[in-house]
């Protein structure tokens, strides 16, 4: 069963000094995230990805598309239906040195989500001491400010923010992007059995292919704000079908240089076009090695090529 | 060495607080102890800079001075003793080395054309600049940051609005408005202080005036009303710039995600976080606030004789100006020390509460000396 349905969702922004001028951050995106899976975005910078978490979450409002959590339709929800949405969906930041209030100690900022749902607990210290417990932290860092704390621990303070109030679902935005390496495989260690202890939903979203491919059940790929393949973790990485993911698989190194001298080379130039007017056709078409004429003419289909393997470029479409 | 005793006894201070909180609710000082190590390292920034000493001092004597000055002058200000005796009209200062204002019986800072004693003058006026700056920054300085909160926060039209509202009270020049309301208000003041006992008693024991007064006071209450009137623009605007650049930060998405309502978002992760150039910028401007209170009345505007307001009191030695020079400077010199020390003040605790200047001061001194900021030792 989906947990998370996402239908055709766009968000424009509007470009500043400009009445007709927008930029496309996610035009047109449909997935879903099933109960306890971890669902991987991938794509580069400025691609829409973190957009899209915040869509679902509802911390941005979509321009146009539905987005549906457990069947109920989130951007109608109000009141005493949104708290539980809120309650049940959260999100993990990518810079952890900024997603904590500075003035507030640890206690206070994990203990303000459970005050603000309504949640009494007996011992507030013992009960957070338990949870920081988990995370690897401990009571001496109940009193403590942010600014006490290494970014690895920030963003486990995050982490258990987000997990206090036993979310279904998290969307997880580059949580380890502005960790040094160490620390990251820490982090992600520490997420997964997270996942495996409270069984919620993930929406990784990261630049780091290798970091999604560990966390992830399923990936898409994501470029100029619509997604141009979705397939398991393994069979993406494996047999890409996009030319673009298969440049992207193509641009992570290989330590050992002999497979990396076979290894078949797929060269695109340029930069990402501005998403403020997209190319015509696939958006993909100006940097594709494999062009063809349709491809400028008319937006390529997302379609099935093998069971849940998606793939939106005219190579694999029917005509 | 004297900055070592100073911080001393910020320490002892702090000790002691924590203590007294140990007592009321047990395990405080073990819970805040991140906060008053924080303490302790402030009060030793602030006791190493020289000028945040010496305007500590200005100030804390203007305030002691402001709350005491009218018990401990030894003159009424509405007493005119010339009229009884004509040989105190004008008397010339007698300062200690070069006159004995004891054995010679004269006034230390001279008289003014009443005869009235220049120095109880001084020290009663000086609880009028007290009371004026207080109640202009705590009326204008919270109205200021309510509205450039909301104009931050919600933006759009709102802010659009708001803002042009602002510019247009920052373009309007603050002394020619104030002077505009000064000059209409006082009469509806006046109304409302004969009606209402309540309001005319707290305000007059406020300012130590005596029931005589009440036109005057009506008009220093203009005064204080125009200056509110012309002082929140600029907190809208700084709270405004800051509240722009804190909105876009992780921890106020996340607590939105979290289902805040947007008052709990403001007021418990905004406002706390938007603050700490405002407590400078106060600093600053209570010495603003008197001089500016001063000036009005210079120009005529504020309370009229006898009340002694220091600028009311330059303006009326102007005319005897440099013959009886004392009428003019003593009060003149007070404005001065108040004016110097509130900025030395917000000069020096700019550099206290940042806390990147703290931070490289606490590396400066773990490299020469340990030293240790923490009260309690943490288990």
């Amino acid at each position: 069963m989906s947990l998370i349905r996402v239908e055709n969702v766009k968000k424009y922004f509007k470009v500043r000094g400009s009445l007709f001028k927008k930029v496309k951050a996610v035009d047109g995106v449909t997935f879903m995230i099933k109960e306890a899976e971890t669902f991987g975005v991938v794509g580069e910078t400025g691609c829409g990805k973190s957009t899209l978490g915040r869509v679902i979450l509802r911390l941005l409002k979509p321009t146009a598309g539905k987005v549906y959590f457990m069947n109920k339709d989130v951007l109608k929800l109000s009141g005493e239906n949104l708290k539980k949405f809120r309650r049940m969906a959260q999100m993990v930041f990518q810079d952890p040195h900024s997603s904590l209030n500075p003035r507030m100690t640890i206690l206070e900022i994990i203990l303000e989500p459970l005050k603000e749902h309504g949640i009494v607990v007996d011992d507030p210290e013992k009960y957070i001491t338990e949870h920081l417990e988990i995370v690897g932290l401990g009571r001496e860092h109940l009193y403590r400010y942010p600014h006490e704390l290494s970014g690895g621990q920030k963003q486990r303070v995050a982490i258990l923010r987000a997990l206090i109030l036993r979310p279904k679902f998290i969307v997880l935005d580059e949580p380890t992007s502005a960790l040094d390496v160490s620390v990251q495989a820490q982090i992600l260690n520490l997420l997964k059995d997270l996942q495996k202890k409270f069984k919620a939903s993930y929406m990784f979203i990261s630049h780091d292919l290798a970091v999604v491919k560990f966390m992830s059940n399923r990936i898409a790929v994501m470029y100029l704000g619509k997604f141009v393949e979705i397939a398991n973790a393994d069979e993406l990485f494996e047999k890409p079908l996009h030319p673009y993911a298969q440049v992207l698989l193509a641009a992570i190194p290989i330590p050992n240089p002999k497979i990396a001298r076979e290894r078949k080379k797929i060269r695109i130039v340029g930069e990402p076009p501005s998403p403020i007017n997209p190319p015509p056709g696939c958006r993909f078409h100006p940097r594709c090695p494999y062009v063809m004429d349709i491809c400028k003419r008319e937006e390529p289909p997302m379609v099935e090529v093998e069971p849940g393997h998606y793939v939106a470029c005219w190579l694999y479409a029917r005509r | 060495m004297m900055a070592e005793v100073i911080y001393r006894g910020f320490c002892i201070i702090i000790d002691t607080i924590a203590k007294l909180m140990d007592k009321i609710r047990p395990g405080w000082s073990d819970r805040n102890s991140s906060r008053i190590s924080e303490w302790k390292l402030m009060a030793y920034a602030y006791s190493r800079s020289a000028i945040g000493i010496v305007g500590g001092v200005l100030v804390s004597i203007f305030v002691i001075i402001g709350i005491i000055g009218p018990y401990i002058a030894f003159e009424r200000y509405n007493e005119f003793p010339a009229s009884v005796n004509p040989d105190l009209y004008f008397l010339r200062p007698c300062i200690p080395p070069w006159c004995d204002p004891w054995s010679e019986n004269l006034p230390l800072l001279g008289t003014d054309n009443w005869g009235r004693d220049i120095l109880s003058l001084v020290l009663h006026g000086a609880r009028i600049s007290l009371v004026i700056s207080l109640i202009v920054v705590a009326l204008g300085v919270p109205l200021g940051i309510i509205l450039g909160l909301l104009a931050g926060y919600f933006g759009g039209a709102v802010d659009e609005v708001m803002m042009r509202i602002t510019d247009v009270f920052i373009a309007f020049p603050a002394l020619i408005l104030a002077i505009a309301f000064a000059t209409v208000l006082p009469s509806r003041f006046r109304e409302v202080l004969y009606t209402n006992v309540f309001t005319r008693e707290f305000f007059l024991s406020l300012f130590a005036l005596s029931k005589e007064e009440i036109p005057q006071l009506a008009s220093l209450l203009a005064v204080i009303f125009a200056l509110v009137l012309v002082w929140w623009p600029g907190y809208a605007r700084i709270i405004r710039g800051s509240v722009l650049s804190v909105k876009e930060q992780a921890f106020v998405e996340a607590a939105r995600s979290l289902g805040l309502s947007t008052w709990r978002v403001l007021f418990r992760h905004i406002l706390p976080n938007v603050l700490s150039p405002v407590i400078v910028m106060v600093t600053f401007d209570l010495g603003t606030a008197t001089l500016l209170a001063a000036a009005l009345s210079f120009l005529g505007i504020g309370p009229q004789d006898p009340v002694p307001e220091l600028g009311f009191l330059v303006s009326k030695g102007r005319e005897y100006f440099p013959d009886k020079w004392w009428i003019v400077m003593f009060p003149g010199i007070a404005l001065f020390i108040i004016a110097l020390g509130w900025n030395l003040l917000g000069d020096s605790l700019r550099d206290v509460l940042d806390p990147k200047t703290r931070r490289s001061l606490e590396f400066k001194v773990k490299g020469k000396k340990q030293r240790k900021f923490k009260s309690v030792k943490r288990k």
